[in-house]
């Protein structure tokens, strides 16, 4: 663990020396590549903007990403429950994810205007998927031996979904969440870029627009690092609430 | 008592039907032991699942009076439950307020099946035998009137085995439950049951039944391997 750890440090370490190189020796104009350092130091320097732009950004990636939880568990549910409507709802699902998010942002601007409303959706459209897809195959991971021999155990439906089925879809619901986790940030930027009144896409765009390409990329610094706190706050969740699942991990370390 | 008149089941595989139990006839009786012993795939989980009330026989007739305790081939532990919590699930699905005092009593049969200091372990860390025994002591905690094993033993090491054999005689004894056993092993049917029902190959049919006679160990097991083999 430890060591993975170290690689992964190192491994970044020598991706930025490669980066800076390549920026101070080669290319050597900043409006073309930013060092890394001058990225920093962007980013030292603009700290309030970046900040006051974040807020923006994630309130609609959180916001968007908790209500896509609700909205991905209670579909994956009744999805589950009821056939007709899981094979009803189940190309619809797919169908919304073929439509590509740039195409669907500028509607949902000029329906819902330029405030958050039409980040939160974009965020859902992409976050809501994975976790529906996964909770879904989660929930019939019990087989129907598994729920014939706890039925004839005395379970009622109700005891057979709290106590066997839903402790079983955990660990594959936690993993939707990981993989919306890490877009949901990108979700809100991308509704942002296309227009908005703050969020740091909003600075994106104008950041690049007026070739200020040192705070281009510290903006890109704060949404990976967003981005990883989110995704730190879900591993963090899924730490406490499997804890079984680490004890099987170790045995196959 | 448990009584199957004539049952037949059918399964189907890719469209076809086929035939897994055969006019099988049995009963156990309050209070006795019976072993079930047959060549592997002739319908013995088949014929437990149908007292379990899994599915429905395609004919005759299956009568359960009383409550059934099954242990599956398979262990079925839930992963996310210590041993403990598993082996006192049964209790905690009929009646949580018997909770504490039931993980007294499993906490306090640990060492018995092995599995000291291993109560708080999670499935995955134990062995194959060890969640079989787990397994066993779940079926052991729901304490019903007929206890359905199959192959309870199947996967221990000889020494092991005839440790819990004789304590499964032994609490046999002290709460009487009725036992259905389906066994591999033609020694633990002698030594465990009182009547045993040799099965045919699949299409599974009641070949042989015979009471268990305590001095004729050996010339049971004779005609017991006599009756397997015939017909191969
Ligand atoms: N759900 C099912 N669908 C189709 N066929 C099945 C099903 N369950 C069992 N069978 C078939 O029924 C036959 C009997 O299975 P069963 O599990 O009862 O055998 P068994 O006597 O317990 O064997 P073993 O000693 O190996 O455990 C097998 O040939 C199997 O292929
Ligand atoms: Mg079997």
């Amino acid at each position: 663990m430890k060591r993975s750890l170290c690689y992964s440090i190192a491994g970044i370490l020598l991706f930025l020396l490669f980066w800076q190189l390549l920026a101070a020796c080669f290319v050597q104009r900043e409006y073309l590549l930013p060092t890394p350092l001058a990225v920093l130091q962007s980013f030292a320097e603009n700290l309030s903007l970046l900040l006051r732009h974040s807020r923006y950004t994630m309130i609609e990636a959180a916001g968007g990403m908790a209500l896509s939880v609700l909205f991905s568990l209670l579909l994956a549910l009744v999805m589950s429950l009821f056939r007709r409507v899981r094979e009803a709802v189940y190309p619809l699902l797919v169908l919304s994810q073929m439509v590509p998010i740039v195409v669907l942002a500028p509607l949902f601007l000029i329906w819902f205007g330029y405030g958050m409303l039409p980040k939160v959706l974009v965020v859902i459209l992409i976050c809501f998927f994975p976790m529906v897809i996964q909770s879904l195959a989660g929930l019939s991971a019990a087989d129907s031996e598994m729920l014939a021999f706890y039925r004839a155990m005395g379970m009622s439906r109700r005891q057979l979904f709290t106590m066997v089925r839903l402790p079983l879809a955990l660990p594959y619901f936690f993993g939707g969440l990981r993989v919306s986790a890490a877009y949901s940030v990108m979700g809100a930027v991308i509704g942002e870029w296309l227009g908005a009144e703050a969020g740091l896409g909003l600075l994106l765009t104008r950041a690049q627009r007026s070739f200020d390409l040192p705070l281009t990329f510290a903006a890109i610094l704060a949404i990976i690092i967003w981005s990883a706190l989110i995704f730190a706050v879900v591993a963090l969740c899924e730490h406490f609430c499997l804890r079984w699942r680490r004890v099987t991990a170790e045995k196959w370390e | 008592m448990i009584i199957c008149r004539r049952v037949n089941k059918e399964f189907r595989l890719n469209r076809r039907p086929i035939r897994v139990l055969d006019d099988v006839s049995l009963q156990v009786a309050a209070g006795e032991s019976v072993a079930l012993i047959g060549p592997s795939g002739c319908g013995k989980s088949t014929l437990l699942g149908l007292i379990a009330g899994f599915f429905l026989a395609d004919g005759g007739e299956v009568k359960v009076e009383g409550r059934v305790s099954l242990m599956m081939q398979q262990d079925m532990l839930l992963p996310h439950r210590s041993v403990l919590d598993n082996a006192c699930l049964p209790v905690e699905v009929r009646d949580k307020k018997r909770l504490p005092a039931a993980r007294a009593e499993a906490a306090s049969l640990l060492p018995l099946f092995g599995l000291d200091g291993f109560g708080e372990s999670y499935p995955d860390q134990l062995s194959g035998g060890m969640r079989q025994r787990a397994a066993l002591l779940r079926t052991v905690m729901d304490g019903g009137d007929f206890w359905l094993l199959d192959e309870p033993f199947g996967k221990l090491d000889a020494l092991t085995k005839e440790e819990l054999q004789e304590w499964l005689f032994g609490i046999k004894s002290r709460f009487k439950p009725g036992v259905l056993l389906v066994t591999h092993d033609i020694n633990e049917a002698l030594v465990l049951a009182d009547r045993i029902y040799v099965m045919s190959e699949r299409p599974g049919r009641i070949k042989a039944e015979l009471m268990v006679e305590r001095g004729q160990r050996e010339q049971q097991q004779a005609e017991i391997r006599r009756l397997l083999l015939r017909g191969k």
